[in-house]
Formats: structure tokens, C-alpha cells, sequence
């Protein structure tokens, strides 16, 4: 108990120097050790697109999620110290102990309240997770509990909830059991899918909870004051938090404006305090203001292309390496990004850790073999006929708008140059893209994958022959094998070798996708306000942040 | 009168559950289905349970009429994609800004519309005729799409006058701000149209023999416009008017989209890409119980307008 308040103590003081090396700062007018608050702590931002809803069992996506950070307390949390070292440190739980075997950890629930005064129990941190898995919930994330035991099989009908490995052993104390070790599945737990939630409540709103405002109740630093659809979200300062003490912003306003332009207006016009930017001119125009700090982070997504092994050409490997290998990820970085993503050699996206570390593997980098021919050989392989200009292979992409248009372009000239083929495009809506994807009807295409979790596993996991999330038609007994002998390894620093083989066999020896980018974010925030220090995947809380000098 | 009111119910009836039965079955031909809206797919698990507990695992004949019991209690049910709000209440959230556009482009639409159109037959063969037609000419054929972008770039970028797009709930300065544009590019169309309804009109009651006789009578000047001109060629008018009416709460898709204003047609642009089907099907009942009713508000003001045409019995 001791040590958890003194951590607390150094994590609160590390939320107030908070920046971390990853945070260029293009200028700073007023003293950065000037930690004097301002009268009014009234934060303004906005939001791109107004949530789906804010059940916690029920959330998708980035802005649902934004929403439950604030007004639930996970189990655990990160924290984000110096170099942007992240960590996890207590939250919900104020302690923990797990097992020899990994695969059972037990918390002690910190004393701590509903917004309407009642205790927060170890009942009620199992009744959300066991809501999330209960497949009458419909939840679309309870995938991200099935390390639990029993989870995957309550969620598919095929066990009784009891027999689910979450147990309340006293009012404060739960425990969770593992289907096996999963090292990283503390940093799971900060997802809203594992959120206490009170059963009185979720009873007395039935399909209502969490579509409203006042549907919820909160345990975290915030709690909703308003929720306008389709035009604003109003928090005010959770009182009876627990760390009330480091929670400085007593309002805060999320605008919801859909259109990018209009949200630019917004930041430019200081009616907001902050706000994420993706346009490289925008991003120019308010560094050149010089009232901003500019914070980078790694997004923890991958931009990549996907063949389908199923089909005429993309079923033999030397093709798909000579794409992979003729891919321009330089000349995309720079023409669709304008250098603000990076180039990908790697399929496990840049940002992600794994032992305590990042997680650095990049199997594509410094390949010299000549994709031409390689494509050749591919050719006489298939017993086609290796006249390149007679080959023509359609590429299919996920959008129809000019954006979409200009980066196939981009991609068919650059291949088409570099392999002496000709490559069509097909522009589909999203829909139909999903749809053609699924059933198999495409030859290659580009798609986006971002983390659920601060692992590895969360990108390697899709490949495996049971996963059907991303259908390119790989089946590989090897590649299972090495991803469960990975998951099963309790050497952490063996795992990690584990994983890098599978990436290699994925990218190298079986080309069945070919990073192109990592995807980074960019967030311009006035130099008044101090504090802000999100980690790279969970969804940030704004506990901590302050305005000094508005 | 009583027999004809309901023929005409029955039929109106018979129509809008022709519409909703073609509706229900042509969205779900088309790829994709609610979780389309999100931005990656999901493990199969997840997906199956999300289709069982909205229930779009059971046989499309099955959710048919499930659908269309709970729409007989008047229960258009909940959205697939914005979980737990009923599609009632995104409706209702979604009419006024529509509303408020609409309001100002018709009514600025019709009586310069109509104005113009009097004018121009008037003064038949001379400059104001001339001009109106040309008007009208421009309006029926330059798009609304583009002059909407134009405005938006003339008003907004080069001039920096208006906001570009945008919209506010409160009444107002502001709100008066963002509906001047998509009030103009939504008015042009009107205008063109009326303008020439109305000349057509006039010109074809000032040939009508009746007028002759109300000349030969001695009735002259403003009496004889007012009482035997216009009143006549209001009907015309009438019947555009009429849809043009339940158009105020449907609002414009294009129009809506461009400028950024959350209003109905917005909302079913984004319900259709979402492939929230509940949302769909809520707002085409919604949309065709309108049409088919000011139709026949129509019907029954026509009769009001004009002796001639009799509806009912007497």
C-alpha cells in the first residue's frame, strides 16, 4: 500500500513535467517550469465524429472509447514517464499479485466510489467483463477477453458463465484465471471492454445505457455532465474520485465537427485548446504560429497491401515477393503523406513494445533481389507465360473518393515501372470492399491494421490459420506453431525472438502482405496547457492536464 | 366524399407498404451490413453474436415481419449503428436544421419565383422577359452541387464573408450565417422553376376566354389580375408546391452534405453508407408518408382553387 502511494506520488509529479522525447516542441513562450495554474481550468476540444455509443461492452473505435477513459477507472493504467517509457501502474486495482504458472493474477480494489456514492466492488469489475463476454450482450470486442478461460468459449454459447475464470473472492478482491500466460494481458486490461459496470444500472437503462449522457454512472476522474448528439460532450470534475487531488480541469467541452476544415478553423481560431491534425499543410501553417506544441506519436497502426493467395497470380510466392520487394514506400511516405508517416519493413507497427521494450523487427530492410525477376521465375513456375506486358492484374481499392484515386495511381505506376506489368484499378465502397474481401474475389489490395493492444500479437495474431479477420488465404502450420510456442513462452526475452521468426517467415520466406507505412499522429496543443502525456494506445483520461497562462 | 376520402386512404396505404416491402428487401441486396461502419472487420465469433441479439441472423422473410409488426405499433425500433438510440429520436433531432433551410429557400424561392414569373408574362417579347427566362434557363440547368461550391468558394474563400460549412442548433446571428449560402443554392432551382410555371400560367389564363368576358365587362387593372389572372394560375403552382412542402423536413442530401448541416438528408446519406437498415427503412416511411400525403392535401386544394376540378361529390 505504501509503495503504491509513493508510485503514485512519482507518477502524478511525471504528469506535471510530462514530455516526453518524442514531443518536438517548436516553441515555448512562456517558461516551462512555470507550473502556476490558471484561475478557470476549462478545457475545449473536439471530437471528429460523435460516439456509436458509450456502453462499455459495447463501444467501438477510437471515440466511444474516449469517452469511457474519462469517466471509468480500468483495473490498471499506463503511464507514460520520460523518453515516453510506458508502464503500468495501479488504477482501479491498488495491487496485485500473479501467479508462478501466469495464469492467475489477483487484484485488490481500491476504495473508491460511484458518482452516486456507492462502493466500487471487485462484483462489479467481473460483472463487466462477464456483460462484455455474455453473448447476448452482442458485444463486437469481447475477442479482446478471450485470454480469460472459458471466455472464448462462454462468448461462442459453448460453456456456462460460471465457468468463465473471473472469481470475486471477498468485496474487494478478484481474481482472474488464464486460459494460458499471456504477457501482455495486463495492458489489455486498460481497455473499456474490461470496465467495472453496476448491474442495477445497466438493468434499470436496458438497450438505453450508454446511448445517453445520463445513462452511466462514473468512477473515473470526469463524469458527463451533457451529452448534446450529435453536437457536444460536457465533463466536469468527478469529486468523489478517488485522486481528485490530480484532477485540475474542472470542465471540459468536446465539440463533435465532422468536417476536417472546420476543425482546422477551430484549433486556428483558438476556440479549442487542442486538436489532431492530418493534413501536412495545415500541420505547417500552425507551427509557422508559434503558439503550439507539436506532439508525434506512432499511432500503432501499419498501412499495408494484401494479396490474395487464392488467386491466379498472387498464389505463388515469388510473385508476391517481387511486389513486395517493388513496392515505393519512400515515394508514397512522400507524395500521399508528405513524409510524416514512415516508411514500413516491418509488419508489427513501429510504437509497440513488448519485455519492456519497443519492439524494433524490420525483415524487408536491405533485400537486394531483383523484383523483375523474381516475377519471372514466379511466372515459369505457374507455367504462364512470362511475357510481362501480356500480364495484368486488378488492384482493388477500399474507397472511391479522389484521395483513393490519387493513391492508386501512385501504386499502379510504380509497380507497373517497376515490374513491366500492367496493373488496373477498381474502386469499391467500404462496404463492398469488406464484402469482395471476405469472399475472396480480389487480387491484391491495401489495407490498414491498428493495435487493440500494446503487443506484437496483436498484429502476428492476425496471420494465424484460425483468425479469419484479414482473408488473404494463408494457412501455415509453421507460422501457428510459432505464434503459440511464443504465447506459451514465459522467457520473455525468448518470446520476443519467437515473434520476430514468425514476422520473418510472414514478410520474407511467405510474402503474404507487404508493409508499405507506419502511421503516426500529430496533435497541436497551445503552449498553455501543461500536463498532456497520453500514452500510445490507451484511450487518455486528461487526468493531469492544467491550464497555466490562458 | 366520405367513399372517395377513403379509396384514396386505402390506396395511400397500399402505396407507402409497397415502398417499405421494396425498400426492406433491395438495402439488404446491396454488400455490406451495419458493421460496415466500422473501420475493420471483426473475428466471426463477435460478428454472429452481434447479428443474434439485433436479429439479423434469422431468415430476411422472418426480420420482414418482425419489422413490420413493430412498424404498426408505430415503433420504427432502434439504429444498428448508433446503439440504443431509437431511430424516433434521431429523426426528430435530425428536422430542424433541415427544417430551417428548406423553410427559407422555398420561401424565398416561391414568391421571387412567382413574381418573376408574372413579371416576365406581363411584359412578354420585352427586356424583364428576356431576362427571367434566362434566369431560369441558369437555374434549371447549373446543378445545385455547383452552385453550392461556387458560393462556398466565392462567399467563403475568396471573400471570407460566410463560413464555409457548418451549422449550429441555436437560433440566431450565427445560424443565419451558415443557412445563407445553402439557402441561395437551394433557391435557384425554385426560382427557375416557378418563374416559368408562373409565365406559362399567366400567359395561358390571359388567352382564356373567360378573361375576354371579364374584360368585356368592364373588369380592369389590379381586380381583374388578382381575381381572374393569378388566382387562376396558381394551379400549376399548386401542384410542385405541394411536394415541395414535405420536402421541408426531408431536406436536400446534396445540399445538406456539402455545407456540413446535420439534417435529415444527412443523416440518410450516412445511414445508407453505414448500411444502418433501421435508419433507412424509418426515414424512407418517413419521406413517402409525406409525399403521398401532401399529394393528396393537393388533390383537395386544387378543388379549393378551382371550381372545375371536383374531387368529391357534392
Amino acid at each position: 500500500m505504501k509503495e503504491t502511494l509513493i508510485l503514485l506520488a512519482l507518477i502524478s509529479s511525471f504528469y506535471l513535467g510530462g514530455c516526453g522525447d518524442n514531443v518536438k516542441t517548436t516553441k515555448t513562450t512562456k517558461s516551462s517550469t512555470d507550473t502556476r495554474m490558471d484561475a478557470v481550468q476549462e478545457l475545449h476540444a473536439f471530437l471528429p465524429a460523435e460516439p456509436k455509443t458509450i456502453d462499455p461492452s459495447k463501444v467501438t473505435g477510437a471515440y466511444g472509447n474516449a469517452v469511457i477513459a474519462k469517466i471509468t477507472e480500468s483495473l490498471v493504467t499506463v503511464h507514460v514517464g520520460p523518453k515516453s517509457h510506458e508502464t503500468i501502474v495501479p488504477a482501479g486495482a491498488k495491487s496485485w499479485t500473479i501467479s508462478q504458472d501466469k495464469k492467475v493474477y489477483t487484484f485488490k480494489i481500491r476504495d473508491m466510489q460511484w458518482s452516486d456514492k456507492k462502493a466500487v466492488t471487485a462484483s462489479d469489475y467481473a460483472y463487466g467483463i462477464k456483460r462484455t463476454l455474455n453473448p447476448k450482450t452482442g458485444s463486437l470486442y469481447a475477442f479482446l477477453l478471450y485470454p480469460i478461460k472459458n471466455a472464448q468459449a462462454f462468448n461462442s454459447r459453448k460453456a456456462k458463465r460460471d465457468a468463465v475464470g473471473v472469481k470475486v473472492l471477498d468485496d474487494k478482491t478478484l481474481q482472474i484465471t488464464l486460459a494460458a500466460p499471456t504477457p501482455y494481458f495486463l495492458q489489455m486490461l486498460t481497455n473499456g471492454a474490461y470496465s467495472p459496470q453496476r448491474k442495477d444500472i445497466v438493468k434499470k437503462f436496458a438497450t438505453r445505457y450508454g446511448s445517453r449522457g445520463d445513462s452511466l454512472l462514473s468512477c473515473g476522474p470526469f463524469k458527463i455532465q451533457k451529452w448534446i448528439h450529435g453536437n457536444k460532450i460536457i465533463y466536469i470534475k468527478n469529486s468523489g474520485y478517488w485522486d481528485a487531488k490530480n484532477v485540475h480541469l474542472t470542465k471540459m467541452t468536446f465539440t463533435i465537427v465532422n468536417d476536417e476544415n472546420a476543425r482546422m478553423n477551430l484549433i486556428y481560431n483558438g476556440n479549442v485548446d487542442l486538436g489532431s491534425v492530418s493534413k501536412p499543410e495545415w500541420i505547417k501553417k500552425f507551427q509557422k504560429m508559434n503558439v503550439f506544441v507539436t506532439r508525434t506519436k506512432y499511432m500503432l497502426g501499419v498501412n499495408y497491401i494484401n494479396f490474395n493467395l487464392k488467386s491466379k497470380y498472387f498464389k505463388n510466392v515469388k510473385i508476391r515477393k517481387a511486389f513486395s520487394l517493388a513496392q515505393n514506400r519512400e515515394e508514397e511516405n512522400h507524395v500521399m503523406y508528405n513524409d510524416h508517416f514512415e516508411p514500413a519493413y516491418g509488419f508489427v507497427a513501429r510504437g509497440i513494445s513488448a519485455n519492456g521494450k519497443l519492439y524494433e523487427n524490420e525483415p524487408l530492410k536491405g533485400i537486394k533481389d531483383d523484383p523483375k525477376k523474381l516475377l519471372k521465375a514466379g511466372l515459369k513456375e505457374l507455367g504462364l507465360s512470362t511475357k510481362l506486358s501480356k500480364v495484368m492484374i486488378i488492384y482493388l481499392a477500399s474507397g472511391t473518393s479522389s484521395w483513393y484515386r490519387h493513391s492508386a495511381e501512385l501504386l499502379q505506376q510504380s509497380l507497373q515501372k517497376k515490374l513491366g506489368i500492367t496493373i488496373k484499378a477498381e474502386f469499391v465502397e467500404w462496404p463492398v470492399y469488406l464484402d469482395r474481401t471476405q469472399k475472396g474475389k480480389y487480387d491484391f489490395s491495401t489495407s490498414a491494421w491498428s493495435a487493440d493492444y500494446n503487443d506484437p500479437n496483436t498484429f502476428l495474431n492476425l496471420f494465424t490459420s484460425k483468425n479469419h479477420v484479414v482473408n488473404t488465404g494463408y494457412s501455415s502450420a509453421k507460422y501457428d506453431a510459432l505464434i503459440a510456442k511464443a504465447n506459451n513462452s514465459l522467457d520473455q526475452a525468448k518470446r520476443v525472438e519467437i515473434l520476430k521468426k514468425a514476422e520473418n517467415l510472414l514478410l520474407v520466406n511467405d510474402a503474404v502482405i507487404s508493409p508499405s507505412l507506419y502511421r503516426k499522429s500529430f496533435t497541436l496543443i497551445r503552449d498553455y496547457v501543461k500536463g498532456f502525456n497520453p500514452s500510445v494506445i490507451q484511450a487518455y483520461d486528461y487526468k493531469g492536464v492544467y491550464l497555466s497562462g490562458k | 366524399m366520405s367513399k372517395y376520402m377513403l379509396k384514396r386512404l386505402f390506396s395511400m396505404f397500399l402505396t407507402l407498404f409497397v415502398v417499405i416491402t421494396i425498400v426492406f428487401f433491395l438495402i439488404r441486396m446491396v454488400p455490406g451490413d451495419p458493421l460496415a461502419s466500422m473501420a475493420r472487420n471483426l473475428p466471426e465469433q463477435v460478428k454472429a453474436n452481434f447479428y443474434a441479439e439485433y436479429g439479423l441472423d434469422k431468415p430476411l422473410i422472418t426480420q420482414y415481419f418482425i419489422y413490420m409488426k413493430h412498424l404498426l405499433h408505430g415503433d420504427f425500433g432502434e439504429s444498428l449503428v448508433y446503439l440504443g438510440q431509437p431511430i424516433k429520436e434521431i429523426i426528430l433531432r435530425a428536422i430542424p436544421p433541415s427544417m430551417v433551410i428548406n423553410i427559407h429557400a422555398l420561401l424565398w424561392g416561391v414568391t421571387t419565383g412567382i413574381g418573376l414569373g408574372i413579371l416576365a408574362a406581363y411584359k412578354r417579347g420585352k427586356w424583364p422577359d428576356h431576362l427571367v427566362m434566362f434566369i431560369a434557363i441558369l437555374g434549371v440547368s447549373i446543378p445545385s452541387f455547383v452552385l453550392a461550391t461556387a458560393l462556398q468558394y466565392l462567399f467563403s474563400v475568396q471573400l471570407n464573408w460566410l463560413p464555409t460549412i457548418g451549422w449550429t442548433s441555436e437560433p440566431g446571428m450565427k445560424q443565419f450565417k451558415y443557412s445563407i449560402m445553402p439557402t441561395i443554392a437551394l433557391s435557384f432551382g425554385i426560382i427557375a422553376v416557378y418563374s416559368r410555371y408562373m409565365r406559362a400560367s399567366v400567359l395561358d389564363v390571359l388567352n382564356q376566354d373567360y378573361i375576354l368576358t371579364a374584360k368585356a365587362k368592364g373588369v380592369s387593372g389590379f381586380s381583374l389580375a388578382y381575381k381572374h389572372v393569378l388566382r387562376n394560375s396558381f394551379i400549376p403552382a399548386i401542384t410542385i408546391l405541394g411536394p415541395q412542402i414535405a420536402g421541408i423536413i426531408v431536406g436536400s442530401f446534396v445540399i445538406e452534405s456539402i455545407f456540413g448541416i446535420p439534417g435529415f438528408g444527412q443523416v440518410y446519406v450516412s445511414a445508407i453508407t453505414n448500411r444502418d437498415f433501421t435508419q433507412i427503412l424509418g426515414q424512407t416511411v418517413i419521406i413517402n408518408a409525406l409525399y403521398i400525403f401532401s399529394l393528396f392535401v393537393v388533390d383537395i386544394v386544387y378543388g379549393l382553387v378551382d371550381p372545375r376540378i371536383r374531387v368529391f361529390n357534392k
